[in-house]
């Protein structure tokens, strides 16, 4: 009989206690499999021990479930059709990409962006590149052919590349929110500066700075990888954790905020219920981390704030709320200060 | 004769789901979600085996399997316990233990299958409870080990892993879609298994 000590496993009985696993789980395990089972389990502490061990490693596997789908999603396909849809296998995946013309559609749609397309490519069977932009003083939304939907910053800039196989998009200037269609065929990715983003289906923040780029994700799991580095561990980010590039650094500062937070400008308002004015504060602070947001007295601390502010630059929506709560606003050449 | 006509089964098995209706909704994933009420139906004849053959008398096995169903009830925990029939095993192997030792201590220092945790009566979540502290601040770093070893897997092994963990198609459901023999996914399920499971921790 395998020796045996508490939490060493011999690997005799690991295979047994994967093999009953495996048994157990196909779908049709019979009354005599459960009884055979059970006689397995008594015939040695250690089988109940390795059992419950492999039981315990399944039972967790979701745990690394949505890294595992972003990392291997051409291992899953579509989700299957469901009986209303009736749909062939083959038409549901036509359906999956969007036909061209859809893009034309999608372009018209948003003439607040500065379209460039180039030659007259459209309607070209090669991918068109499209470039998004939006106007310094505006929050821009498009939604891009697959279904994806993008937030751009005021004053940023987007490229987009709908291939057969990917879809690649490059974040050429500023802040951008993403919302992506989940197409396990095609990976999402995002070109920021050194950065290389790669998403099946979440939402997440990307900003290019201008000494520094910034990945933060609202839901879902995303992962980064250095472009042209020899490192090849990419880091995956989760759901309220932003992952901050400084220039010249090759690893990442990472901050953890409600998830939610994340991306919240992209509504074009932040709305606060009851809020703690320092909450307010860092919210704003979150959107521009550029210059330094602060409270100038300790008696600010105890206020709170219900309303909405309308995304703009950090110095407007801190002379709004100051506006709103009857405080004074000191701008400086490093921070912004509300005082009462 | 059914389990369930002894009284206070019935009873405790919906508390565990702190339903009110019946005791069907419990169930134990790792035996592919069959109620617990199903389960130890098909168990109580490998018990009564069990403990016969230790304690050599018809009418004691059937109390200490009686006593072994009543006490998983007191310690099962669905958010601890991943394999509720190992618990029973444990139980029961322990019960037995005991009563070989209240009979006779120097057949029971002797056995082979002697009792391994002998403080407490043997709650098979001991082992999995003292979770070590710097292992678990690696949640990342285990999803990436996870990552490396889905990796490592030949891709039908790992393709069919997916699609029955985090898909939840059956065996014979995998086998229509890719055209593998049922026999060959439950292969590549146990290697699947097999090579996640020193991942976790409790393991070495």
């Amino acid at each position: 009989m395998a020796k045996y000590e508490k939490n060493d496993i011999a690997l005799e009985v690991l295979d047994a206690a994967a093999a009953w696993h495996a048994r157990l789980n196909t779908g049709d395990a019979s009354d005599h499999d459960i009884e055979q089972h059970m006689d397995w389990l008594l015939a040695d502490p250690a089988h109940a021990e390795a059992f419950e061990h492999v039981a315990a490693t399944m039972r967790d596997a979701k745990t690394f479930e949505q890294a595992a789908r972003a990392a291997f999603a051409e291992d899953l396909k579509p989700p299957r059709k469901i009986d209303s849809v009736a749909a062939a296998d083959e038409g549901f995946m036509k359906g999956w990409s969007w036909p061209q013309w859809a893009v034309a559609g999608a372009v018209a749609a948003t003439l607040i962006f500065t379209i460039m397309a180039p030659g007259s490519g459209l309607l070209q069977p090669s991918a068109p590149l499209q470039i998004y932009a939006a106007a310094d003083d505006a929050i821009e939304s498009v939604k891009l052919s697959d279904g994806s939907t993008v937030s751009l910053f005021g004053g940023s800039e987007l490229a987009v590349t709908m291939k057969n196989d990917e879809r690649l998009l490059t974040l050429t200037k500023g802040r951008a929110f993403f919302g992506v269609a989940k197409d396990a065929s095609k990976p999402f990715v995002v070109l920021a500066g050194n950065r290389q983003i790669t998403v099946v289906g979440t939402r997440f923040e990307v900003i290019l700075g201008v000494d520094f780029e910034q990945v933060a994700v609202n839901e879902g799991l995303v992962s980064v990888d250095t472009v042209l580095s020899a490192d090849i561990q990419s880091l995956l980010i989760e759901p309220g954790t932003i992952a901050t590039y400084k220039t010249g650094n090759s690893s990442p500062d990472i901050a953890e905020v409600a998830a939610a937070a994340i991306g919240a400008w992209s509504e074009g308002i932040l709305s606060f219920d009851n809020r703690p004015l320092n909450e307010v504060v860092a919210a704003i602070q979150q959107i521009f981390p550029e210059k330094a947001l602060r409270l100038g007295d300790e008696k600010l601390h105890e206020m709170t704030f219900s309303g909405t502010l309308v995304v703009s630059k950090s110095e407007a929506m801190m002379r709004q709320l100051g506006m709103f709560l009857n405080l004074k606003l000191v701008v400086s050449s490093d921070e912004i200060l509300l005082l009462p | 004769m059914s389990l369930f006509m002894l009284p206070g089964i019935s009873y405790s098995l919906s508390m565990l789901d702190g339903s009110e209706k019946n005791n069907t909704t419990a169930t134990d994933a790792s035996v592919g979600g069959r109620t617990l009420e199903e389960l130890f139906r098909a168990q109580r004849p490998a018990l009564i085996r069990f403990t016969m053959a230790k304690v050599r008398n018809e009418a004691e096995a059937e109390e200490i399997v009686q006593e072994a169903f009543i006490r998983f009830q007191g310690k099962y925990d669905a958010e601890i316990i991943a394999s509720p029939s190992a618990l029973l095993a444990r139980i029961a192997t322990n019960l037995v233990i005991d009563r070989v030792r209240e009979r006779d201590a120097r057949a029971a220092r002797e056995d082979a299958w002697g009792k391994l945790n002998t403080e407490g009566s043997g709650d098979l979540s001991e082992s999995h409870l003292g979770v070590d502290p710097a292992r678990t601040l690696d949640a990342k770093q285990q999803i990436e080990a996870a990552l490396c070893v889905l990796e490592g897997m030949p891709d039908k092994t790992r393709k069919i892993f997916m699609l029955h963990r985090f898909e939840g198609l059956t065996h014979a459901e995998i086998a229509e879609q890719t055209g593998i023999p049922k026999s060959t996914i439950e292969k590549h399920m146990i290697r699947a298994i097999k090579e996640l499971a020193p991942l976790k921790e409790g393991y070495r």
